[in-house]
């Protein structure tokens, strides 16, 4: 299991949270937690894929920069849309963010404005 | 063998949507990414294309007017401006099918139109740029 960072851990506890409120996401949550055992971290970052989905609206098939190993892992069919899960994953870390950030753009933005304001 | 950049293997989502065309003023672009963006991919065709520009450019114009008219010291030609501009908007977006009255009586029942990735309306934000 990778060391996660505070950033990245405090992004995870969001995406959870975040998750939570999705139509009966809740349970399975809980039941990855207890029953199923999965790590906390696995199911964070199960959540931060739904999160991450559903406010980059991507289909089904397009990967959220979550899933990412790195900047670098861009290779895969142009379906999947990795390049540009890349771009945005180099955008987040250049702006200080977490790869798991629940809303990508939202936090973008808010950081942009954020460095405007400095 | 070394690993190659993210940016060198950016391939474009495939897109059906009409792309802004390059020299569109900034509030013209994002007010035409928005409009392709809320429709559905079959609403418009290539041939919209011109009475479209210049629908967001107006808007952009009536935009940037109703600006100019909240100051105090507003020099007059900005009214006329935004008469004019206002006046092109009615007309052409009843042309385009863009407002509440000229979508209602054909299909009521029309489905929303789907929604949009980021990926793909990156790519359209790119799109120009990249020209």
């Amino acid at each position: 299991m990778t060391k996660l960072s505070d950033v990245d851990r405090d992004a995870l506890k969001r995406c959870i949270e975040m998750a939570r409120t999705y139509p009966g996401r809740s349970e399975q949550i809980d039941w990855k937690l207890n029953e199923g055992r999965c790590s906390w971290q696995d199911t964070a970052k199960f959540c931060a894929y739904l999160c991450q989905s559903k406010n980059l609206r991507l289909e089904i098939m397009e990967f959220p920069p979550a899933w990412l190993i790195d900047a670098d892992d861009v290779e895969g069919p142009a379906f999947k849309g990795k390049p540009q899960a890349a771009k945005l994953l180099r955008r987040l870390l250049a702006a200080g963010l977490s790869q798991y950030e629940p809303d990508p753009i939202r936090a973008l933005a808010a950081a942009e404005k954020l460095q405007a304001a400095e | 063998m070394p690993r190659r950049a993210a940016d060198s293997l950016v391939v474009p989502i495939p897109t059906t949507r009409l792309h802004p065309p390059p020299g569109l003023s900034e509030g013209a672009k994002a007010e035409f990414i928005r409009i392709v963006t809320c429709e559905r991919p079959e609403h418009f065709k290539p041939s919209d294309l011109p009475l479209l520009t210049q629908y967001c450019e107006s808007s952009a114009l009536a935009a940037r007017a109703t600006l100019e008219l909240q100051r105090d010291d507003c020099a007059p030609r900005w009214l006329q401006l935004w008469e004019k501009a206002n006046r092109n908007m009615v007309a052409l977006a009843a042309r385009l099918r863009l407002c509440p009255q000229s979508r209602q009586p054909n299909n009521p029942r029309a489905a929303r139109p789907a929604s949009m990735s980021y990926y793909e309306r990156a790519e359209l934000e790119a799109h120009d740029e990249a020209e």
